[in-house]
C-alpha cells in the first residue's frame, strides 16, 4: 500500500471511530476527489453491517442518482427517495433499487438517499434516525439544515470546504440585517453551535493528478492536500492533431487560452465558440485516457464545460448541438459541485468583464470550476485578468455575525492565475 | 445583450430618459401619506422641518425651534403622531374574506379594505422614519408617540420585501418605471432623475440635471449653506425671541422642492395603466396591515431588533417567495418588461407557423401519449434543444432549432383535446416566458430550531421577536 493509501485509510479509521462514539456531530472535510463518495459507502456498509438504516441527504439530483449507483454497486439495497418530477438517468441500477416520493415506498430499504430539499418535506411521523449523513454539506445552507435537523440524533457531515457558498435569490442586503446568518453552510452551522465537533480532514485528493493537484491545494485550501496518483499513473492521449491548448493539457494538465483582452457582454460569442470548438475537436481527436485501470478510448460524456451564468450554459449548449456534439455535460459551476470528469473546459468567472464583483471572485466558484477534471483541464478566458485584479478595489463590506471566508477570493484568484502563467497557450 | 444597458445608452443618446416599464408595478394609493423634511446635520433623532399630508396643496408643517431639546422635539413630534394616527384611522373597514382553511372547511377572515400608504422622496428618508419610528416605540412617554412609532415600524417592516407598495420612495418608483443615462449611483438624487425623466421644455437631461444640483436636496440631511446662511440664524431667532415665522418661512420654501417632486414622481407613475398584478401584491399589504392594526388593538405588537432564530429563517424564505415572483409577474404584466427576457434570449417571440396537434410521444411504460408539436418562425434563436418555456399555463419543450424557426413540444397545460383550444392558432403572435404558473410553497420551517443550529450549552435564546410584518396569505 502506497504512503497516500495508507493516511486515507488511516482517516477512515479515524472517521469510523468518531461515529461509532459519542460525539453529536462529526465533519469531515474533504478536498475535490479525496474519496468523499467512497468514505460515504464505505460508512454505510459498515453502518448497514451493524443493523443501522442509514439516511443520506444531498444537494442535488444529479449527486443523488450518481450516489445511488455506487450503493447499488456496493450490493446494498438502496431507496432513492424523490420529487415528483424526477426521472431516472440512464444507466440506472432497477434490480437493487426501489423509488418513491413518501417514506413508506422504500420498505425494506438500507440506505435511504434523497435531496435536502426532498428529505424537508418528508412525512416521518416524529421518527428520528440515530444517524443522518449529510453529503456536500458545504453546499447546503442553514437554511436546509434546519428544515431537516429534526430528523436525526446524530450527524455526519461529509463536504468540500473549497465549493461554492450557498447562495439566495433575494437581495443579500436584506438578508444581512438579521442577526442569524440564514446562508451559512450546514457545516459551519454545527461548528458554530458545536465548537466541540471534531474535523477530519481526508488527506489525499485521488481525482485529481500529481501535476494538478498543488495547484488547487495551494489556490483554495487552508489545509493543504496532495495527489495519491503516481506521476506516471495517467495519461490523457491525443491521437489526432488537436488545437494546442488541448495538447498543453494533455501534457501537463493544464492549459490556460487567453483570447484577446476586451470588455464584452456576459455571453462572449467568441468564448463560446472557442469552447464549443474545442469540445468538438475533443471528441473528435480520437483520444484516449489512461489510467492504472488501463485505457480506453475518451467519449463525450467524459468532458464538462463548465461555465458561470446559465445564460452562457444555453449558449454552449446550443452551439453544441449545431456542431453536431451530444452527450457533453454544459453546466455551471453550482450544479458542477461534486461531480467528476476526464477533461474539463472552464469559463473564467472573471473573463472579459470590467468589474471583479463578489460572485465572480468567489474562490469556490474557480476551484470548482478548476477541479471536476482527473485528466486535464483548459481555462478559456479572455486576457487582461490581471489588470483586472489589481485595477479593481475590494470593497465589499464586511458583515457583523458572520465568519470570514476561509479564502479570500480575490487572493485565490491572483494565486490561481500566477501558477497557471506557464501553461498559457 | 442587456437591453438595461441598451436602454441606458439610448437615454444617453436622447439626453432625456426612456420608459422600462408600460405599466405601473407599484401600487398607487388614492390618499398616500407624503413625507419630506429635514433633521440637524449628523444628528438624525433631531428633526428641524418636516412637510407632511395626504393632499398637495395643504401640507402641514412642522418645525423644532430647538430641535436639540428633547421635550420641544416631543411636542413637535406629537403633532405629527397625531396626525399620522388620524390619516391611518381611516383604514379600518374591512371585509369579509372567505379562505380555505385547515382540512376542507371554509374560514371567514376579515382584511381592511385599504391600507395607509407612505411616500418619501428618497431611501434616505425611509430610513429616516424607520429611525424616528424606533426612536418614538423606545422612549416611553406617551400613548400616541408610541402608537405612531408602532405604525412607522409596520412600514419599515414592509420597506425591505420585494413587491410591496406600503412605502414608495419616489427615487425608486421612478427608476423602476424609466433607466435614465446616468450612473445609477446617480439616480438616487431626486431632482436629478426627475429632470432626465421629465426635462423642462427645451431643456436637455444633462442641463436640467445640472439646474437639479442647485436647488435645496431632498433631505433627510440639509445643504450645509443653507444651514449657515438660513437655518441658523432662523433658530437663533426662534430661540431667542421665540418667535418661529422666520423658521416656518425657511424650512416651507426650502422643503416645497422635494414635496413638489415627490408628487410630480407619482403623477408621472399614476399615468400608466396598473400592472395586473399590482391589485394581488397590493392585498398582502392589506393582509399585512390588518394583522398589524389588530396587534396594536389588542396591546400585543412587538418588535424584534433584528430577526434571529426561526423568524430569520421564515424572513428569508418570504424574501426569496417574493423575489421570484415579483420578477414573474412584472415581466407577465409587461411587455416592455418581457422584451428584457426577450433580449437576454431566456424568452422568445414569434409567429405560430404549422401545429400538429395529433403528434404522440412514449411514455416510460411504453403507451403513447398525446404531445401536440408547433412551429415558431422567429428570429436569431440561440437557445439548446430542452429548453423550457410556457404560454400561460401551457408547458413548451424545444425541440429542434434553426437561426429563424423552432419546433416546440407541448410537455403539460394543453395535453388533453378538450384543452387544445389553449393552444395558439396558426399565424398567432407569440411570446413564450421563461415562467410557468406560480408556485406557493410552505416554508415548512419547524417551530424550533433542531439541535444542530442551536448551541449545546446555551440555553434556546427566546424565539419570540415576531416580526411586525405578516403577509397573512
Amino acid at each position: 500500500m502506497s504512503e497516500a493509501a495508507r493516511r486515507h485509510e488511516a482517516a477512515i479509521e479515524q472517521v469510523w471511530d468518531r461515529v461509532r462514539g459519542t460525539d453529536r456531530a462529526v465533519v469531515v472535510d474533504s478536498p475535490p476527489g479525496a474519496g468523499k463518495s467512497t468514505l460515504v459507502r464505505e460508512l454505510t456498509k459498515r453502518l448497514v453491517a451493524a443493523g443501522e438504516h442509514v439516511p443520506v441527504v444531498v444537494q442535488t439530483n444529479d449527486q443523488a442518482d450518481d450516489l445511488v449507483i455506487a450503493l447499488a454497486a456496493a450490493g446494498l439495497r438502496t431507496g432513492r427517495l424523490h420529487g415528483t418530477e424526477w426521472a431516472p438517468p440512464p444507466r440506472w441500477p432497477r434490480d437493487r433499487v426501489r423509488t418513491g416520493t413518501k417514506l413508506g415506498e422504500l420498505g425494506g430499504c438500507d440506505v435511504i438517499v434523497g435531496t435536502a430539499a426532498k428529505w424537508a418535506y418528508v412525512k416521518a411521523d416524529d421518527r428520528v434516525w440515530p444517524l443522518g449523513i449529510i453529503d456536500e454539506s458545504y453546499q447546503m445552507s442553514a437554511a436546509a439544515l434546519v428544515r431537516v435537523g429534526h430528523l436525526f440524533d446524530r450527524l455526519l457531515l461529509v463536504g468540500d470546504p473549497g465549493q461554492l457558498a450557498p447562495f439566495t435569490v433575494a437581495d443579500e442586503h436584506s438578508v444581512r440585517s438579521l442577526a442569524t446568518w440564514p446562508l451559512d453552510t450546514a457545516a459551519g452551522t454545527v461548528l458554530r453551535h458545536h465548537p466541540d465537533t471534531p474535523v477530519i480532514p481526508l488527506p489525499v485528493s485521488w481525482r485529481l493528478a500529481p501535476h494538478t493537484a498543488p495547484v488547487i491545494s495551494d489556490a483554495f485550501y487552508t489545509r493543504p492536500f496532495r495527489a495519491g496518483a503516481d506521476a506516471q499513473d495517467r495519461r490523457l492521449d491525443l491521437h489526432t492533431l488537436a488545437h494546442p491548448a488541448l495538447s498543453q493539457a494533455a501534457e501537463t494538465g493544464w492549459a490556460l487560452l487567453e483570447l484577446p483582452a476586451a470588455h464584452v457582454p456576459r455571453t462572449d460569442p467568441a468564448l463560446v465558440s472557442v469552447l464549443a470548438d474545442l469540445t468538438h475537436q475533443l471528441v473528435t481527436a480520437d483520444a484516449s485516457t489512461v489510467d492504472p485501470s488501463g485505457g480506453r478510448p475518451l467519449t463525450s460524456a467524459d468532458i464538462a464545460v463548465g461555465v458561470v451564468h446559465r445564460d452562457q450554459k444555453a449558449q454552449v449548449e446550443a452551439a453544441l448541438q449545431r456542431l453536431g456534439v451530444t452527450g457533453v455535460t454544459v453546466d455551471t459551476a453550482n450544479r458542477l459541485q461534486g461531480r467528476q470528469y476526464e477533461v474539463v473546459l472552464a469559463w473564467h468567472p472573471l473573463s472579459g468583464r470590467r468589474d471583479a464583483s463578489a460572485f465572480h471572485l468567489e474562490a469556490g466558484r474557480l476551484c470548482v470550476l478548476a477541479s471536476r477534471h482527473r485528466q486535464a483541464c483548459v481555462v478559456v478566458t479572455r486576457a487582461g485578468i490581471t489588470d483586472q485584479l489589481h485595477a479593481y478595489p475590494a470593497a465589499e463590506p464586511v458583515w457583523l455575525g458572520t465568519d470570514p471566508p476561509q479564502v479570500d477570493g480575490w487572493e485565490a484568484n491572483r494565486v490561481f492565475l500566477d501558477r497557471l502563467a506557464p501553461f498559457r497557450v | 445583450m442587456s437591453l438595461d444597458v441598451y436602454q441606458r445608452l439610448l437615454a444617453l443618446q436622447r439626453r432625456r430618459a426612456v420608459p422600462a416599464a408600460s405599466r405601473a408595478h407599484r401600487h398607487l394609493s388614492q390618499r398616500p401619506w407624503v413625507l419630506v423634511g429635514y433633521h440637524l446635520a449628523g444628528e438624525p433623532s433631531a428633526p428641524v422641518a418636516i412637510r407632511y399630508g395626504s393632499f398637495r396643496g395643504q401640507p402641514k408643517l412642522l418645525v423644532v425651534a430647538e430641535p436639540r431639546d428633547r421635550d420641544q422635539r416631543f411636542a413637535a413630534l406629537g403633532a405629527l403622531a397625531r396626525d399620522l394616527a388620524t390619516y391611518v384611522s381611516r383604514y379600518t373597514e374591512t371585509e369579509p374574506v372567505v379562505r380555505v382553511g385547515n382540512g376542507r372547511d371554509l374560514d371567514v377572515d376579515h382584511c381592511c379594505t385599504d391600507a395607509p400608504q407612505l411616500v418619501v422622496p428618497n431611501e434616505a428618508t425611509a430610513h429616516w422614519l424607520d429611525l424616528l419610528g424606533q426612536y418614538l416605540r423606545t422612549l416611553d412617554v406617551d400613548p400616541v408617540l408610541q402608537t405612531a412609532g408602532a405604525h412607522l415600524g409596520w412600514f419599515a417592516s414592509r420597506r425591505h420585501l420585494p413587491g410591496s407598495s406600503a412605502v414608495l420612495t419616489a427615487t425608486d418608483l421612478l427608476a423602476t418605471h424609466w433607466r435614465t443615462g446616468q450612473l445609477p449611483t446617480e439616480d438616487g438624487h431626486l431632482g436629478r432623475l426627475l429632470a432626465w425623466v421629465e426635462p423642462p421644455a427645451g431643456q436637455d437631461a444633462w442641463t436640467a440635471a445640472a439646474a437639479a444640483e442647485q436647488r435645496p436636496p431632498a433631505g433627510p440631511a440639509s445643504d450645509p449653506e443653507w444651514d449657515l446662511m438660513t437655518l441658523r440664524p432662523a433658530l437663533e431667532r426662534a430661540k431667542q425671541l421665540g418667535d418661529v415665522r422666520r423658521l416656518k418661512l425657511a424650512a416651507a420654501e426650502v422643503l416645497d422642492q422635494a414635496w413638489r417632486d415627490t408628487w410630480t414622481a407619482l403623477d408621472l407613475v399614476a399615468l400608466l395603466p396598473p400592472g395586473g398584478h399590482t391589485a394581488q401584491r397590493w392585498e398582502s399589504d392589506r393582509w399585512s396591515w390588518t394583522r398589524h392594526r389588530e396587534r396594536v388593538t389588542a396591546g400585543t405588537i412587538r418588535f424584534g431588533g433584528r430577526l434571529s432564530d426561526v423568524p430569520a429563517f421564515r424572513f428569508l424564505h418570504e424574501l426569496e417567495t417574493r423575489t421570484v415572483a415579483l420578477e414573474r409577474q412584472m415581466a407577465l404584466d409587461d411587455p416592455l418588461v418581457m422584451a428584457r427576457w426577450l433580449a437576454t434570449g431566456e424568452a422568445v417571440a414569434g409567429t405560430v407557423i404549422k401545429r400538429d396537434l395529433e403528434h404522440t410521444a412514449t411514455s416510460a411504460r411504453g403507451s403513447a401519449l398525446l404531445r401536440p408539436l408547433l412551429w415558431l418562425r422567429t428570429q436569431g434563436f440561440d437557445r439548446p434543444a430542452g429548453t423550457e418555456l410556457w404560454l400561460g399555463k401551457v408547458g413548451l419543450t424545444v425541440r429542434a432549432s434553426t437561426v429563424d424557426t423552432v419546433e416546440l413540444m407541448v410537455t403539460s397545460g394543453a395535453v388533453t383535446r378538450p384543452k387544445f383550444n389553449l393552444l395558439p392558432e396558426c399565424d398567432a403572435e407569440v411570446v413564450l416566458a421563461p415562467f410557468g404558473p406560480q408556485q406557493y410553497f410552505p416554508d415548512n420551517l419547524p417551530e424550533e430550531l433542531p439541535w444542530p443550529a442551536r448551541p449545546t450549552r446555551l440555553a434556546a435564546p427566546a424565539g419570540d421577536a415576531e416580526p411586525a410584518g405578516d403577509t397573512g396569505e
